[in-house]
This record gives structure tokens, sequence and C-alpha cells, in this order.
């Protein structure tokens, strides 16, 4: 068989992949995609600044501001659902959710 | 002279309405102003209270949704310090059994925020940093 035969031979199989791996995009159940973030409290109750941690500029952005904020006095925590929030003074990237605290005084 | 005493009364009936319609008008757009502001600070304290519960441990958000308060063990020290719903004077020390009141704390962040960041951000700092938040915090 000539290749140009072969080729057309393998047509039918060819579209039935496609139309079986668009059948699978199209099933596939959403996911929801979480972005990690920073929670910077203040008096909006807090802002979200959320990142990218496959993206390097997003990351390297995402770090900037830590360094940025924790400069000015702010301690970061990261939230944990078990009621831990354990003080980090690097940023973690792997953090799904780190909180930023203003500076504490006396009241 | 009747004449012009008559149309002096009508400038200044007329100048006091234009001025009471000025002031009406001002009152109104100020009422509309604080009305936004208290709107603001309503939704912050919804979502610093939403942020404050999923912080919490499961027996920190029980005794928050009974009591408005939660308790928490210094992380230096383990004695036992409550935190009541506020922004100040808000936290209490009290005796391992929970009964006795030793004194009262005093520390916040700086910027004016809602309670429930104010209350989130006290009980990271005595969970982790007991002893360094107590050297800034106002004993009463």
């Amino acid at each position: 068989m000539s290749p140009r035969g072969a080729a057309l031979s393998d047509l039918p199989r060819i579209f039935g992949q496609l139309r079986s791996s668009r059948g699978l995009i199209e099933n596939r159940p959403i996911e929801e995609v979480r972005m990690p973030k920073l929670l910077v409290m203040d008096h909006t109750g807090h802002s979200e600044e959320a990142f990218d941690p496959n993206d390097i500029l997003s990351l390297q952005e995402a770090e900037r501001r830590f360094a940025e904020l924790t400069t000015k006095g702010f301690t970061a925590a990261k939230i944990a659902s078990d009621g831990k929030n354990p003080i980090i003074r690097q940023f973690d990237p792997t953090a799904e959710e780190i909180l930023m605290i203003p500076r504490l005084r006396g009241g | 002279v009747s004449d012009h005493l008559i149309l002096l009364g009508l400038c200044v009936s007329i100048l006091g309405s234009c001025s009471v319609f000025v002031l009406t008008a001002r009152l109104r757009v100020h009422g509309s102003h604080w009305d936004a502001l208290a709107g603001a600070r309503d939704a912050a304290n919804e979502r610093a209270i939403a942020l404050l519960k999923t912080c919490l441990t499961p027996e920190q958000r029980e005794d928050y949704e009974k009591h408005q308060f939660f308790d928490v063990i210094g992380s230096d020290t383990g004695r036992l310090y409550r935190i009541k719903y506020g922004t100040q004077s808000n936290i209490i020390e009290l005796d391992k059994r929970r009964r006795r009141r030793i004194c009262g704390w005093c520390f916040l962040p700086e910027g004016g925020l809602a309670a429930g960041d104010v209350m989130l951000a006290q009980k990271i700092a005595l969970e982790n940093n007991e002893l360094e938040t107590l050297a800034i915090a106002n004993r009463l």
C-alpha cells in the first residue's frame, strides 16, 4: 500500500480519536482552580493579591510584595484549616494563603 | 419708604429660603456620605469575621459562635487568654480553670482595622510570639 493510501485509510481512525478526545475534554468535570494569595489586612477587611506559583514573574512579584510589607513592619502568617497559623519570616511559595498583619502596638 | 421696606423684606425672605435650601441639600449629601461609610464599615466587618472564622480551631470557632469570644494559649508560658469581640481592651488573662481573671491586656494592629481582623491578629500574636507581644501591650 502506498503511503498516501495508508494515510487515507487511517482517516476514520484519526477522526475517531479526535472525536473521542473532544468528548473527553467536554465531559471533564470543571475543577476549581485556587490560586495562592497574600491576604493583606486593611480597612476593607483585607485585600487579596493572588499569585501563580507556576509563573516565575508572578512569584517574583508576590515575593517582592511580601518583602515590601514585612519591611514596613507587617507580620506574615500561613493560614491553615486546622486553626494553627504559624508565623513565617521568609516568603513561602507553597503556602495557599499568607496573611499579612500590620505592626502591633499597645492600646 | 414702605415700598423699599417691602422690597427689602422680600429680598431677605428669598435669601433665607435659598440658604435653607442649600443647607438641606448639604445635609442630604453628608447623610448619604455617612450612610456609605457605615455600609463600607459593615462590609469590612463581615469580611474580617469570615476570615477570622476560617483561622480558628474547631473549639475556638464553637466558643466564638456561642459566646463571641475564644481562648488561646500563649506560645511561651502556656498561659490562657480570652479574646473577646472588640478592638480594644478585649483580652483577659485567666487562671488555668478559666474562672478567675488575672488581668487584662490591650494591643492591636495599626490601621483602624475591623474587629475580626484585630481579634485574628491578637490570636496569631499570642499563639506564636507571646512574650514579644506582651512586651508592647498595655496591662490593664
